[in-house]
């Protein structure tokens, strides 16, 4: 018979020696990675002093459900910070919000801040993440012109949705479309304006791209595909195609641009990102860089990747923790995200920057499919709906092809 | 999205025989009316929470790998042994 009686307290972090770990750690971002270093570092028993510096106003937040349930208002606004604001005092982790960075001064080992103070690190982690594309087209600074990144942004978005009645959201990737799933939750008219000739499909391939079209249009959505945005105006807006849109609200989702202007500044070695190991340590010493910010080689591929999905930021911010205090961890795990549309999520482990040869198990109109990307002969993602015990092991297979 | 499994199964305090559980299998029950999963694995047996710290996924449906679970939802991984979350979240 086997008896479990009561639960095990949980593990006191221990006591690291100070003598041979940094004499203080700074984190510049308080993003995923950023938020999750800190409290790994501090899980972990680092002792001294913990910096996060953070250039947003509000709390390292849950930042996936930005696009998903709190936006379409099925979320409570206390799911949203990671952790509550006496968090970061009880583990002595000095967070700074609405603190921006002006300058990394590598040689001196310090770090300067927009009012002029000087903080030094003994470690410092970027995690400075990646700010939203906008559009370069006539009335793109309008004031009903969204973009969406942070808690602001979402609110912001929120509060438009409420007077708001006729979106035309600019972008058919995971941001754009979901917005278009909250807005059509909140009740307004949307239409999704994308040059691709299917939504997603450059990721996820035609048959899931299909099906993601099909479930939004089931939802009311009306795709405008081929066609960019060429001018807003305060009403309305006009396609390349010369059709015009009613729009009382406009949300533009056509990616991010990572935000390496302190790195590049201080003279580390860029590329599209911040280049780091596989130890995810940058060309500086004790720097290291995290999150969607960070260009790491990938074995699987034997590429260097940008990765910008919240679970591979955390990871890469638990790494960058346990090397900042002086271990040897590779990064090498298995890229994951998970894109949700209404009741319908699809689950993508692997990272297929580009594909050849897609191969499909299942129906993804029936919401129940496997697809597999493969480059030059090697399966290197694998995308699921409905099969998310499949998703795990296909992530499981995925490390072991890398011997872990 | 904080959905928690529910509290059904049996009560493990009670004791489970030994032979419901193989190796490799997860079995969902509660502990004080908080829901566990007892586990069996060649190491030994083991129980942990069955939510995900996450946004509650219902662990019992993930994936066992050696001495860890894997949550379904968003593939956070588990220690079977400390309950620690070795990948994230929390």
């Amino acid at each position: 018979m086997a008896f479990v009686c009561e639960p095990l307290s949980a593990a006191v972090p221990p006591t690291l020696a100070a003598a041979h770990l940094p004499a203080s750690i700074v984190i510049i971002g308080g993003g995923a990675s950023g938020n999750i270093a800190a409290e790994t570092l501090r899980q972990e028993g680092y002792p001294s002093a913990i910096t996060l510096l953070s250039a947003d106003a509000s709390l390292p937040c849950d930042r996936p459900n930005l696009s998903k349930d709190y936006l379409a208002g099925t979320a409570q606004a206390d799911w949203i910070p990671l952790r509550s604001p006496e968090f970061y005092s009880q583990h002595g982790i000095d967070l700074r919000l609405a603190t921006r960075v002006m300058a990394i001064e590598p040689t001196a080992q310090t770090v300067v801040l927009s009012d002029g103070t000087r903080l030094s690190y003994g470690a410092l982690l970027l995690a400075t993440g990646a700010e939203p594309i906008r559009l370069n087209i006539p009335g793109a600074s309008l004031p009903h012109v969204h973009v969406l990144r942070t808690l602001a942004d979402s609110d912001a978005l929120i509060a438009s949705a409420a007077a708001g009645r006729q979106c035309v959201v600019v972008g058919a990737s995971f941001i754009g479309l979901e917005v278009a799933a909250a807005l059509r939750n909140r009740g307004l008219e949307v239409d999704v304006v994308a040059p691709e000739e299917r939504p997603m499909e450059r990721v996820l391939g035609a048959a899931i791209g299909d099906m993601v079209r099909a479930i939004h249009e089931r939802h009311g959505v009306r795709f405008h595909l081929g066609a960019t945005v060429a001018a807003i105006a305060e009403r309305s807006v006009t396609l390349s195609t010369g059709e015009q849109l009613d729009a009382d609200l406009v949300v533009v989702g056509i990616g991010v641009r990572a935000s390496t202007g302190l790195a590049e500044t201080a003279g580390l070695r860029i590329d599209r990102g911040i280049v780091v190991n596989e130890f995810l340590q940058t060309s500086a010493p004790n720097i290291y860089a995290a999150g969607d910010i960070a260009r790491w080689p990938d074995r699987l591929t034997g590429q260097h990747i940008r990765v910008e999905h919240w679970v591979v930021a955390e990871r890469q911010g638990q790494i960058a923790a346990h090397n900042m205090l002086g271990r040897l961890r590779r990064f090498d795990a298995i890229p994951f995200f998970w894109s949700q549309h209404y009741d319908t999520t699809i689950a993508y482990v692997g990272h297929a920057e580009q594909w050849d040869r897609l191969e499909i198990d299942g129906d993804p109109a029936a919401h129940d499919c496997a697809v597999s990307f493969w480059h030059d002969g090697q399966k290197l993602a694998v995308a699921t709906v409905g099969r998310d015990l499949d998703s795990l092991r296909a992530e499981l297979e995925f490390e072991q092809k890398l011997g872990r | 999205m904080s959905e928690e499994s529910s509290a059904g199964g049996p009560d493990f305090r009670q004791g489970v025989l030994l032979d419901r559980l193989a190796d490799g299998q997860m079995l969902l029950g509660h502990v004080a009316g908080e829901p566990a999963l007892l586990v069996r694995r060649v190491e030994g047996l083991f129980a942990v929470g069955a939510a995900c710290t996450h946004y509650g996924g219902p662990l019992v449906e993930g994936l066992l790998v050696d001495d860890t679970v894997r949550c379904p939802w968003h593939h956070a991984c588990f220690s079977l042994r400390t309950g620690a979350a070795l990948r994230p979240r929390r």
